[in-house]
């Protein structure tokens, strides 16, 4: 599995510090990362007061603890730090677990804040056991001090050792956190629960299970059914939702999200919100404990389709860290369809420049603080089938096709969304998307019609 | 000098062993010893492509490694790597390394010291971890804070108090002030802290609770300090079981003192929300022995209350009621703040513990001031909206308001009924074949770890492919042969295995292998294809449905190996599973025309498939039919299909648990007890309590009758019949019958006789009370399928409700409520409660379990049904001497769905106990029952 090292550098480790009125205030160091005025060392995003301390103290642990979890097996550590965006009139911290199949997102709305926002961008934020011991530690009602990287002053006066780490990235992780925007962007709000309900739901939930339940709306709660129906939402090993338990007691409601469904449907991807004081906290979890987001081929049809990576270079300079983004705005700025917009937002999800918030139903623009440049390029399945119509190993003859495959020759059917005979295909039957070869039949077929369109136009 | 060579090295080592290897290197300059690597690194590879284990071998590579690999960095990482893993084994070789490590540059020790413990982990082998702490003593160090590091010094410890006590080791050992608190940062050490204090609870002197304690007392430790790393210990989280109790071994050990807590009050109330329970408990304990003798504040009272009371876990719940109940009284001029926490219990879902939340709150409140009473009155108010529906009016009572009408009176009282299933297309091609048959064969993999297929069997699809490779066997053999030969090379290898003759994954395995015409001479593949007796393993303990099923697919392989193309006749023409009579008319007609005989099984398994009515005009076709076959046939058409076996429910003594099964009493021990279901009930439990009742239990068990005239005739018929002795065989059942998630496939063996495949199916759910086997998928398919329901559904229905595992009985659920929707006079639901709480008060279920599951069916609408399976189910445990602990919840369900679905009934037993003395919840909701169904 291909795996970059990414090195991490803050200027000082983050920690709960006495302010100058001997008020505790949480320091959270930055490291580099894309701001609006440029690439910064150590962006400063906020510094004010959280208004629900002991709630976003919970929810900055979840995160934390999603970030440091590989839920398939959690005997391995993940060793990965959240990563911050200061959004316009909010902040938000996301992580995604080392398994690539949790991703976590509390956003700390303007209501949750009262302080300055000094700055947009991304970056990553410095999580150390100190830290946790010291969120763990807080409580009580009082406002919280928070500032969000470090101020001008400490950054030219600190001479003390900077915090240096270097964490392991995979690939297949950093595609996954990029495109589960992009899969939670097919995500409409399927039920939504008071706080005691959801209390008694979350805590009724199964533990040690890694097996697919349907969570079923039902009478102002929600029933674990065994199989799909209209409305349920699919929830893959639900042990999976208990960084959920940390802010449960300052909940005021849950809301669930999740794809449409048909009935006796195979798992699918969810998302799970509490609603606190003033923030959201949203999980969203893979179909599968066992697999990431990564290979869930949301997002092939986009990639493979040639014209929206100059959309997506258009759209891409218009936007601005804004909490929400605009279709509609964008499509009149770049002078697109609010379709093409689309496809064009898509692709920047895929290439971690955009997030979703499913909470709002809106796109927000954040640049994921990794070297994410050639991640949609380096999509394996769109690769090998690439590589399988270079070879010329794709025949059509009408609506079938035959791919000469590394072992096998595969018959593939391209009628709707495309179905193959080789063993992937069998196994997920397009719940993860197309497989290679459907995918090579399908990029020959365009190919084939790209040709004969353009030799009508010369004829 | 010039550096010696690889033979130089194994002569001195055979003569002086690791201590004469450093003399060779003694004085050499780096460039002379790098002339030795080559030949080093061919020494390793020559060893690593043996599989032997050579300890000589070992030390002279690390050895000479030490002496020659370059720069500090290299040293290290030639000492830790894994293919030498532990070679300094001995205190020879370990000072032979430091020795050629301080002849050649000794500035690297605090290097290579710090790189050897940061490449310690948990599962390093001790001798590596000798090797990096005699480099961190000699370059004077800091200790390294690594788990690993910190781990093996630990162990190191274990090891010296074997010469003395823990106390004088840890005595001796002037770092240990320094390690003691870092202990408590590696999250592992609690596992092996428990289980060390376990293995040497004869020999307290070994114990590390003890030796801290002591060594703390005597300030050879930092008792402060270690009580600090203890708590936060405790607050960064422990995920393990294990690893908490280690920890909380530790704690318990130093038995804190009050002006010791009374020093860390905020960390105690910071452990109470989110901790593992058993830290929780420890703080709740510390904090409420604080409280007592005055040093909580009531803001501090308030917030350990709020944080208690929100917590799942029922003991801590019920620990703090009794507190708040206490410091109410000492608090009395804020007694109203401190009792309004009690409001957060009405977020458990526990009606019994929001009963004491609010019987708390009530107790005081009469002795509140006015104040202090408003101040309850107004939070007890203002979640009144959360409190179960049962207490709703007691809630109201106390604050004075009127009681809430229940709103929950209309409506439905069924659930929606789900979309009917429909019969997919034909397979249409031999690239939708292959697909198919491709999914198929991933489906019914099993999974090697778990030994379950790795998805749901789904019996519609392999109908088609059965008639997908009969259809394309018939049109043309050779593109079918070539199609499938990819398969057959993929799959032949593991399918051919005898252990697979009996699962469905081998039959597909001979499906393929007999379509493409190559396989057949391995494995059990050749007695199917050879003879054409049965080629089953032999297992009298496979269930008839699966035999049936099994022996089936079996002949359409050896069909696929003959040229001939006859008629398909089990082929199912609708959604139920059942077939077409006028096509299995045609087809026999064609059999009859074509001079042949029809393929048993196929005949067979069409015959079971006979829906009930059937056009007249087609009878009259099949009374044209002159074969034997034909004429079997059309009298079966006209007497409407099989009336099938007899199904009954009966108790059978079976050993338990189930794994002993040599030590059942021999008859002439068994009880005599004979009489009605309940009466042998009855008699069981006299028999039961005079003996050990863990060896032996009884379990209900459905037994199946013989085979009728009609039946008996047909071999594949006659294997669901006959199931007399349940008992005897359920033990081998259960163990030899895994694949229970292909009990699916029974469903299509016999579609309109639903109750004897439940019958069936019930054998293998008997367990699920015990253990997570899972196969309730069955369920939500037999709920859905045709044909009469009766003792065989109620049973395996009963066992899928009582199931241990949530996820078992989700599909349980998601049956019973598809049963619930269809309603109709088909099925009875006091039947299935009749059954349940004859399993209940056999001791093989548990009825909280069951209420759970109903309280799921009742919130998605089952009002009606499970009314009715109440009024089955209630009366039995109300003449119960010993109250169920399920009971009230029980009856609150009753209440909900008898108000709802507006039943007037009278209950044996219920009178009785809404009359008796006592404030319990049962009492209570007895009552609330009886005013429903009066009124």
């Amino acid at each position: 599995m291909a795996s970059t090292t990414h090195s991490l550098t803050y200027l000082r480790p983050s920690a709960v510090r006495a302010a100058s009125d001997g008020a505790p205030a949480l320091a959270l160091e930055t490291g580099g990362g894309l701001t609006s005025h440029g690439l910064a060392p150590f962006p400063r995003f906020f510094s004010g007061f959280l208004t629900a301390p002991q709630a976003a103290a919970g929810g900055l642990l979840a995160v934390a603890d999603v970030a440091a979890t590989r839920y398939w097996q959690p005997q391995n550590r993940a060793s990965l730090d959240p990563v911050v965006t200061g959004n316009g009139d909010r902040l938000r911290f996301e992580s995604f677990s080392g398994c690539g199949g949790v991703y976590a997102r509390l956003d700390v709305l303007a209501a949750g804040i009262d302080g300055e926002m000094l700055g947009t961008g991304t970056t990553n934020v410095d999580v150390n056991a100190p830290l946790r011991e010291a969120l763990a530690m807080v409580g009580g009602g009082d406002p919280l001090h928070v500032a969000v990287g470090p101020d001008d002053v400490t950054v030219t006066t600190f001479d003390g050792p900077v915090v240096e780490k270097k964490v392991p990235l995979p690939e297949r992780w950093l595609r996954g956190f990029a495109e589960v925007q992009v899969i939670a962007s097919r995500f409409d709000l399927r039920a939504e629960l008071g706080a005691a309900a959801a209390a008694r739901f979350l805590r009724s939930l199964p533990r040690n299970t890694r097996q697919v339940l349907w969570a079923v709306p039902a009478a102002g709660t929600l029933r674990a059914a065994s199989a799909a129906s209209p409305g349920a939402v699919c929830l893959a090993g639900p042990d999976r939702l208990r960084a959920l338990t940390r802010v449960l007691r300052h909940a005021t409601a849950l809301r669930v999200y999740g794809p449409a469904v048909r009935a006796g449907e195979g798992p699918q991807a969810s998302a799970w919100e509490v609603e606190l004081p003033g923030m959201r906290l949203t999980l969203t979890v893979s179909p599968d404990a066992a697999r990431g987001f990564s290979g869930e081929g949301a997002v092939l049809a986009g990639l493979a389709d040639p014209h929206a990576a100059d959309d997506a270079d258009l759209v891409a300079a218009l936007l601005a860290w804004e909490p929400r983004v605009e279709i509609g705005a964008l499509a009149l700025e770049s002078g697109l369809t609010p379709e093409r917009v689309r496809a064009a937002l898509t692709r920047l999800g895929t290439a971690g420049r955009i997030g979703y918030d499913v909470s709002e139903a809106a796109y927000f623009h954040r640049e994921l603080p990794y070297d994410t440049g050639r991640v949609e390029h380096m999509n394996p399945r769109l690769r090998h089938a690439r590589r399988l119509v270079a070879e010329h190993r794709v025949s059509l003859a009408g609506d079938t096709a035959r791919v000469i495959g590394d072992t096998a020759t595969y018959a593939v059917r391209l009628s709707g969304d495309g179905s193959c005979t080789c063993e992937w295909w069998a196994g997920h039957r397009g719940g993860r998307g197309p497989c290679k070869h459907v995918l090579a039949a399908q990029l020959t077929a365009r190919a084939a019609a790209d040709d004969r369109s353009t030799v009508e136009v010369k004829a | 000098m010039t550096a010696p060579t690889w033979s130089d090295v194994q002569a001195a080592y055979g003569t002086g062993g690791a201590a004469a290897l450093p003399p060779l290197f003694d004085g050499l300059t780096e460039a002379e010893r790098r002339t030795l690597v080559p030949d080093l690194k061919a020494a390793l590879k020559d060893y690593t492509a043996t599989w032997q284990t050579r300890r000589d071998v070992l030390v002279q590579l690390g050895v000479v490694g030490a002496a020659c690999v370059g720069g500090a960095a290299g040293v290290s990482q030639w000492l830790t790597r894994r293919d030498l893993r532990g070679f300094a084994d001995t205190r020879a070789a370990k000072d032979a390394v430091m020795t050629v490590i301080t002849q050649r540059n000794a500035a690297w020790l605090p290097d290579i010291a710090q790189r050897l413990a940061n490449r310690l982990t948990l599962d390093s082998l001790f001798a590596d971890w000798e090797l990096a702490d005699l480099f961190v003593v000699a370059a004077g160090i800091p200790i390294p804070r690594t788990d690993g590091y910190v781990r093996g010094w630990y162990d190191s410890m274990g090891i010296k108090r074997m010469r003395g006590t823990l106390v004088q080791a840890l005595h001796a050992d002037r770092r240990a002030r320094e390690f003691v608190p870092l202990l408590c940062g590696v999250e592992q050490l609690g596992r092996r802290v428990d289980s060390d204090e376990r293995g040497n609870e004869e020999r307290p002197e070994r114990c590390w609770s003890r030796a801290l304690r002591t060594l703390a007392d005597h300030d050879v430790v930092d008792r402060g300090g270690y009580l600090d790393a203890l708590l936060t210990r405790f607050l960064l989280g422990v995920s393990a079981a294990v690893d908490v109790r280690g920890f909380r071994r530790l704690y318990d050990g130093l038995e804190v003192t009050d002006a010791e807590a009374a020093a860390r009050v905020t960390v105690y109330l910071r452990l109470l929300p989110d901790s593992p329970a058993a830290f929780a408990e420890i703080a709740q304990a510390a904090l409420r022995r604080l409280d007592e003798a005055g040093g909580l504040t009531v803001e501090q009272l308030v917030e350990a209350g709020r944080a208690v009371l929100f917590r799942p876990e029922k003991k801590l719940v019920r620990a703090q009621l009794t507190w708040l109940d206490k410091a109410a009284a000492r608090h009395r001029d804020r007694a109203g703040e401190v009792l309004a926490t009690v409001t957060t219990v009405f977020t458990h879902e526990s009606a019994d513990l929001q009963e004491r939340a609010l019987n708390t709150a009530a107790k005081h409140l009469p002795k509140l001031s006015a104040d202090q009473a408003a101040v309850l009155r107004d939070e007890l108010r203002a979640s009144a909206e959360l409190v179960d529906d049962t207490l709703r009016a007691d809630l109201a009572a106390l604050v004075g308001d009127p009681v809430p009408a229940a709103d929950k009176l209309a409506g439905p009282v069924r659930p929606p009924l789900p979309a009917p299933r429909e019969l997919p297309q034909p397979i249409d091609g031999l690239d939708e074949l292959t697909e198919e048959l491709t999914v198929l064969f991933a489906t019914t993999m099993q999974n090697p770890w778990s030994g379950r297929a790795t998805a749901n069997a789904d019996p519609w699809a392999l109908e088609r492919v059965v008639d997908g490779l009969l259809r394309e066997h018939a049109r043309d053999r050779e593109a079918l042969a070539e199609a499938v030969a990819p398969l057959d090379a993929k799959h032949r290898p593991l399918s051919h295995n005898d252990w697979q003759a009996n699962r469905t994954v081998g039959a597909l395995g001979a499906l393929v292998a007999a379509a493409s015409r190559l396989g057949g001479a391995m494995g059990w593949f050749r007695r199917l294809f050879a003879g054409d007796g049965p080629a089953l393993t032999p297992h009298d303990a496979l269930p008839g449905p699966h035999r049936v099923h099994l022996m089936r697919l079996h002949e359409v392989a050896r069909r696929l190996r003959t040229p001939q193309a006859d008629p398909h006749l089990a082929r199912p023409a609708d959604a139920a599973g059942y077939v077409d009579p006028d096509a299995l008319v045609t087809g026999l007609a064609a059999y009859e025309a074509a001079g042949r005989t029809p393929w048993p099984y196929d005949l067979g398994q069409a015959l079971l498939r006979l829906p009930k009515d059937i056009d007249p005009a087609v009878l009259a076709r099949a009374d044209e039919l002159t074969s034997p076959e034909g004429k079997r046939t059309a009298a079966l058409m006209r007497a409407g299909g099989y009336t099938g076996p007899e199904v009954a429910v009966q108790m059978f003594l079976t050993s338990w648990p189930y794994q002993w099964r040599s030590d059942l009493p021999g008859s002439s021990n068994r009880p005599a007890i004979t009489g009605t279901l309940d009466e042998r009930i009855a008699a069981a439990r006299v028999w039961l309590a005079e003996r050990s009742a863990h060896l032996y239990g009884f379990d209900l068990l459905a037994t199946v009758g013989p085979a009728d005239a009609s039946m008996a005739e047909d071999m594949v018929a006659s294997a669901l019949c006959g199931v007399e002795d349940p008992g005897e065989s359920a033990n081998r059942r259960r163990d030899w019958f895994q694949d229970r998630t292909e009990m699916a496939y029974w469903v299509l063996v016999a579609p309109g006789h639903r109750d004897l495949i439940a019958a069936h199916a019930s054998m293998a759910l008997v367990s699920l009370a015990d253990n997570g086997d899972g196969g309730t998928g069955v369920l939500p398919l037999l709920a859905a399928a045709d044909g009469r329901t009766g003792p065989g559904t109620a049973l395996a229905f009963a066992y899928g409700l009582g199931a241990r595992d949530e996820e078992d009985r989700a599909h349980a659920v998601d049956g019973y409520l598809t049963l619930a929707a269809r309603g109709g006079d088909d099925w009875d639901p006091a039947e299935l409660g009749v059954t349940i709480a004859q399993a209940v008060v056999l001791g093989r279920m548990k009825a909280g379990r069951v209420a759970t599951a109903l309280t799921q069916a009742v919130a998605a609408d089952a009002h009606e049904a499970t009314w009715r399976l109440l009024t089955g189910l209630l009366p039995r445990l109300l003449a119960e001497p010993r109250r169920n602990p399920a009971l009230a919840d029980l009856l609150a369900l009753a209440a909900t769905c008898a108000t709802r679905s507006g039943a007037k009934a009278e209950l044996p037993g219920l009178a009785a106990l809404a009359a008796a003395k006592g404030g319990s919840r049962a009492v209570r909701e007895a009552k609330r029952l009886q005013e429903a169904l009066t009124a």
